[in-house]
């Protein structure tokens, strides 16, 4: 029904009108009327909603992979765990709304002898959200229930020699673990209720043990004046967003904090950072976030440009069509509802088709593409929400009623009159006008001139689908190896003991023996190697300011600090602090950065020279220099002699039952040895400790002056070396498999060799991904250069019989059209490649910043790729529609417009 | 009784220079039941003239009074119902919608207004102009005359108080165009209708009440009844 205005006494008063299917009929008429405009129209919309729907479900499906391989490193996919927790705080915390999941787990005890040297084993309870975080699915039986009943992977039972099937019974050894990380070794028999496959990421073997068994456990060790075991409880909250603040919050409302441990009210909790969002959260980088928007904007303006362009070229058309239905008494609500009728009846068409092929391709293909690959077991996962699709959809009828409605705004703008007299009005700036003659180029020029505004569209949305395709493939292309590995490894092969490699090494027990690294150089082509060496038994100390003390200090409270600082031995108000000092070979210092000073002082045994380590993320950021010694600095190194602990509250020699924070260690004979700082350095993690402590910091020195200066025979802590090429590193990674291989080395190995495998499979899903994702937006990009010129030339269907009734001839139009063609194919190629070198720099040294493993090349694939299809398809579609249009005579066209 | 009426009406187009006065101060009053022919060169302001007194073009300043209605001090949306109700066009370039068939295309201004259409009114139309034939034809597959019989059967099909007609019968043979003139006028006998028509034939000028000249965007002193 139609609101109606007549006239009657009193005015105007309103009725209902009849007229909705006259309305629809001319509707519909229209559309069928333009078959071939709507279905380049149809065409477009479908383009667009492709494009969205492909590219956010493989962006997102690519995030989701790269979380979960994430998650599987760091054993889970909870959002956060609050950690030792009570059976009150378990019940405060299950409660408050804004968990909306939560998974407990209690560990009772490890195992890292024999085969668990290499990857430990965690015997633990878990509930069942925490298995299922756990990414723990049982291929066979059930979670332990009864008492003796067991749970792990196939990697576990092969080292407890039990083969995986329910029922077996096995007997676990393992030291027990309470919340003083203390309480022997215990034995104990179970039986097999289930098993699942090993995955080679995760860091821990789970052996998981029943409920009851914890229970009972509890108890018993709790007779023996131990203290209970450590229960942490894993939550999922309403969103990965901002994880940190919100358990934060969920802290704070129920009255807990997580700043001083030593009050009652404490509680931790940890982040998993797994979540990009939640990295991206702490870090909030406003470019990153900026970077983030402006892919989005680029990604939307394409689409709606896809769309846009293929109606604002026959705009004129459309303008005279509304003008002459004014005429004849449409109202201007009519022409809107027409207009919007026919729209909708577009977006019938396209959406749904564009829609399936979206989906199609996201939730198909993808896991197909990847399920051909030996990729499942990366974890990756198709992850989309119905939410892009609805708000693609919507977005292309939105973008398709703004598009067609602009000629009927126009046309009820104006008078009926003018409406149909409408002529496209060009800006004609210039006043004079060169006689050029009627050249056929000069004529295909002057065409793309007539209205620039058109032009500039076209060619804008053409340029962009190239952009979009030069970004696309910059990024997914960027994930380099040799970044990874040089990150990942500083040399190719690093050999030591498990403790070093387990953060356990503290003597020569767990140090590499001369003898093995003499057999490994003698069996191995070496380029270059050498060794690290650490000093036995207690840390050697340094002496620093307050200031140093607590800027260099990782992560304590302010309370903590303060007692600490107390508590310190001090001399002259300097403050004893532990210094981890590593002896590297030449082959090592090699691998350092130098921040600040050189390190030719340190290579020379003679010169008492030291170098401080500056500690640095994952992208190579360094926390302000200015808190170390700066270079030319002296420090003064305090070597133990002898020294025991005592109670810092009376000096005396402590017993069991001094209070840990009052426990201090008292140096009773040491010697001092004063060095002059020469540089500031970072150690790849891998040739450093790779634990730090708490206060201070670490320190290089030349292993002969700290073996000297020290008095102790220094142990070694790994043996690190390159190989000179590929085939040398083979053959050593297969003789260090062999020497390392078996329960009963107590060596074990990093190579880059293993690091390239466990990166590839995770690049090459990337690429895959990556690669459907370019071949879309590329697609994208020539269907939409196919549509743009197709209806450019439909379009002047009436203007081309003119031009022909008046003496051009078909061979003269066709060369037109062909030149036409190749203008837009040119100025695409030129403006894409003005906007790549302008943008791709930028993007990319972002990309860097974001992704330590990206490497930005500069490259112009994008515009190699389709520059010539564009040139190919200027030629070739002016020559298909002008042999189509050509098929109906000069006078048949004039009059079929009218 | 004044039907139509117009008051200093101008229309003038582009600025400067370039500026083209169409229409220029033009007075004009047109009796109900008045059969009107307005004449002049090719440039002088009649179509323009035809199109404000019918409201699809705005003048420059000036004003259309239709049934004593300001009608440019209606909404576009009411001006528009206002039209189909009361005014019927005929174009010189027809104005058929490309789309629909003759029939439709003759009964949809009727149908816009959601109205009930007279049949056996549409089929002596249809009769008088020769197009009981075409009647499921497209504009396209007309000639020429024949798509201007089809545009002056839908402006008589609602019956309109006022016919607005551009050369109605250029296109048309000369027996044709003396059946569509006697239609018009035994039309407009029949329900009143006052009948503006543009022509540059004297001949059919002749058969009009009244013979109105423009030159220049301005009219022309009367010369009387049948005068040439």
């Amino acid at each position: 029904m139609d609101v109606s205005f007549l006239p009657g006494e009193g005015g105007w008063y309103k009725v209902k009108v009849k007229n909705r299917k006259t309305i629809w009929r001319l509707s519909i008429r229209s559309f069928r009327a333009s078959g071939k405009r709507n279905m380049i129209a149809a065409l477009a919309i479908a383009l667009t909603t492709i494009l969205f729907t492909s590219l956010f479900t493989i962006a997102m499906s690519l995030n989701s992979s790269y979380q979960t391989y994430t998650f599987r490193q760091i054993g889970g996919y909870a959002h956060g765990t609050f950690k030792e927790v009570s059976e009150d705080q378990i019940q405060a915390l299950k409660s408050h709304k804004l968990v909306k999941e939560a998974g407990k787990r209690t560990v009772v005890g490890s195992i890292s002898e024999g085969g668990f040297a290499k990857v430990p084993a965690e015997i633990s309870y878990m509930d069942q959200n925490q298995t299922k975080w756990s990414y723990i699915e049982l291929a066979e039986g059930h979670e332990p229930e009864k008492e003796n009943e067991v749970i792990m992977d196939t990697e576990a039972l092969k080292f407890l020699g039990v083969s995986p099937s329910v029922g077996e019974v096995i007997t676990l050894t393992y030291d027990v673990l309470d919340q003083a990380q203390s309480g022997g070794s215990r034995s104990d028999t179970f039986v097999l209720s289930g098993w699942w496959e090993y995955d080679p990421v995760t860091p821990v073997h789970f052996i998981n043990v029943s409920e009851k068994y914890v229970e009972n456990l509890e108890q018993q060790i709790k007779g023996q004046d131990q203290e209970s075991f450590r229960t942490d409880l894993s939550v999922m909250l309403p969103s990965s967003l901002n994880i940190q603040g919100t358990m934060q919050k969920i802290e704070e409302d129920l009255g807990y904090q997580n700043e001083n441990p030593d009050k009652d009210d404490y509680l931790g909790f940890g982040v998993n950072w797994g979540y990009t969002s939640a990295q991206t959260d702490s870090q909030m980088d406003p470019g990153i976030i900026a970077a983030i928007a402006a892919f989005l904007l680029l990604v939307i303006f394409t689409g709606y440009l896809i769309i846009y362009n293929i109606f604002q070229i026959s705009v004129t058309e459309d303008i005279r069509y509304y003008g002459l239905l004014k005429t004849i008494g449409v109202t201007p609500r009519q022409l809107k509802r027409i207009i919007r009728q026919q729209a909708l009846l577009l977006c019938l068409i396209g959406c749904p088709v564009g829609l399936a092929a979206g989906y199609l391709i996201g939730y198909l293909l993808v896991p197909i593409v990847i399920s051909q690959t030996t990729l499942n077991t990366v974890g990756a996962t198709v992850s989309s929400s119905p939410l892009i699709f609805v708000a693609t959809a919507l977005f292309s009828v939105v973008t398709v009623l703004l598009s067609c409605g602009r000629p009927g705004r126009m046309a009820s703008r104006v008078s009926p009159v003018e409406a149909v007299k409408y002529t496209e009005s060009g800006s004609y700036s210039r006043k004079e006008r060169r006689t050029r003659g009627a050249r056929i180029s000069q004529m295909a020029l002057a065409n793309l001139g007539r209205n620039k505004k058109k032009t500039v569209l076209v060619v804008v949305s053409l340029s962009l689908s190239v952009v979009l395709l030069a970004v696309t493939h910059l990024f997914t292309g960027g994930f380099s190896m040799e970044k990874y590995l040089a990150e990942k490894n500083c040399a190719d092969f690093i050999v030591g003991n498990t403790d070093y490699f387990q953060f356990r090494a503290d003597g020569p027990e767990s140090g590499i023996s001369q003898e093995d690294a003499a057999m490994i150089q003698e069996h191995t082509n070496i380029q270059s190697g050498g060794q690290a060496w650490g000093i036995p038994g207690e840390t050697p100390k340094t002496w620093l300011t307050e200031k140093q003390f607590r800027d260099t200090a990782l992560g304590p409270s302010e309370d903590e600090l303060s007692q600490m600082i107390q508590g310190r031995e001090k001399r002259d108000q300097l403050i004893q602090t532990s210094l981890q000092i590593e002896g590297m070979d030449d082959a090592l210092l090699d691998k350092l950065t130098v921040l600040e000073g050189s390190l030719d002082t340190l290579r020379n045994p003679e010169e008492k020279a030291i170098a401080i380590a500056v500690p640095a993320d994952d992208y190579g950021n360094v926390r302000s220099m200015t808190s170390y010694p700066q270079p030319g600095e002296k420090l003064t190194v305090t070597y133990v002699d002898d020294g025991y602990y005592v109670d810092s509250r009376n000096g005396e020699k402590i017993t069991d039952s001094t209070p840990e924070e009052y426990i201090q260690y008292h140096i009773a004979k040491s010697h001092d040895v004063e060095y002059t700082v020469c540089a500031l350095v970072t150690v790849p993690y891998q040739i450093s400790f790779r634990s730090s402590l708490m206060y201070g910091f670490d320190a290089v020195m030349q292993p002969d002056r700290l073996r000297e200066d020290s008095g102790k025979e220094l142990y070694s802590l790994f043996y690190m070396f390159d190989t000179p090429d590929r085939e040398a590193e083979t053959e050593a990674e297969s003789f260090l498999a062999d020497m390392t291989g078996g329960e009963s080395s107590g060596l074990m190995y990093e190579s880059k060799e293993l690091s390239r495998k466990d990166f590839e499979s995770f690049r090459q899903m990337f690429q895959l991904l990556g690669g459907a994702l370019c071949a879309i937006v590329a697609v994208v990009g020539i269907l939409n250069f196919f549509n743009a010129i197709l209806t450019g030339i439909l379009a002047r269907k009436r203007e081309f019989a003119v031009l022909q009734s008046i003496g051009m001839t078909g061979k003269q139009l066709k060369k037109m059209l062909i030149l036409e063609g190749l203008l837009y194919a040119g100025a695409t190629i030129f403006v894409s490649l003005i906007l790549i070198t302008a943008a791709e720099p930028l993007i990319g040294r972002l990309l860097e910043s974001m992704f330590w493993f990206f490497e930005y090349q500069f490259n112009v694939a994008a515009v190699i790729i389709t520059g010539p299809i564009f040139l190919i398809l200027g030629v070739l579609l002016p020559m298909a529609v002008y042999r189509s249009i050509a098929k109906l005579t000069i006078v048949e066209r004039l009059r079929e417009t009218e | 009784m004044l039907v139509l009426k117009a008051e200093n009406l101008r229309k003038i187009y582009g600025k400067g220079e370039n500026q083209v006065k169409a229409l220029d101060g033009v007075e004009l009053s047109v009796e109900k039941g008045e059969f009107a022919a307005v004449v002049g060169t090719s440039g002088s302001g009649k179509s323009t003239l035809l199109h404000m007194l019918g409201g699809l073009d705005r003048p420059t300043s000036g004003k259309v009074y239709v049934d004593g209605k300001d009608i440019f001090s209606l909404k576009e949306e009411e001006l528009t119902i206002f039209r189909r109700r009361k005014i019927g066009f005929v174009f010189q370039s027809y104005n058929l919608v490309p789309v629909l068939n003759v029939y439709e295309n003759i009964l949809l201004p009727i149908e816009l207004d959601g109205k009930k259409t007279d049949r056996k009114f549409i089929d002596s139309i249809l009769k008088t102009l020769g197009l009981e034939e075409k009647v499921r034809s497209l504009p396209g597959q007309l000639s020429g005359g024949q798509q201007q019989r089809v545009a002056i059967a839908r402006a008589l099909a609602s019956k309109p108080a006022i016919l607005l007609c551009d050369e109605p019968t250029g296109n048309l043979d000369s027996r044709t165009s003396q059946d569509v003139l006697s239609l018009l006028k035994v039309s407009s006998q029949k329900y009143t209708q006052t009948i503006v028509m543009i022509t540059h034939n004297e001949e059919i000028a002749q058969l009009a009440d009244r013979t109105i000249r423009i030159e220049d965007g301005r009219i022309l002193p009367s010369r009387g009844r049948g005068m040439v």
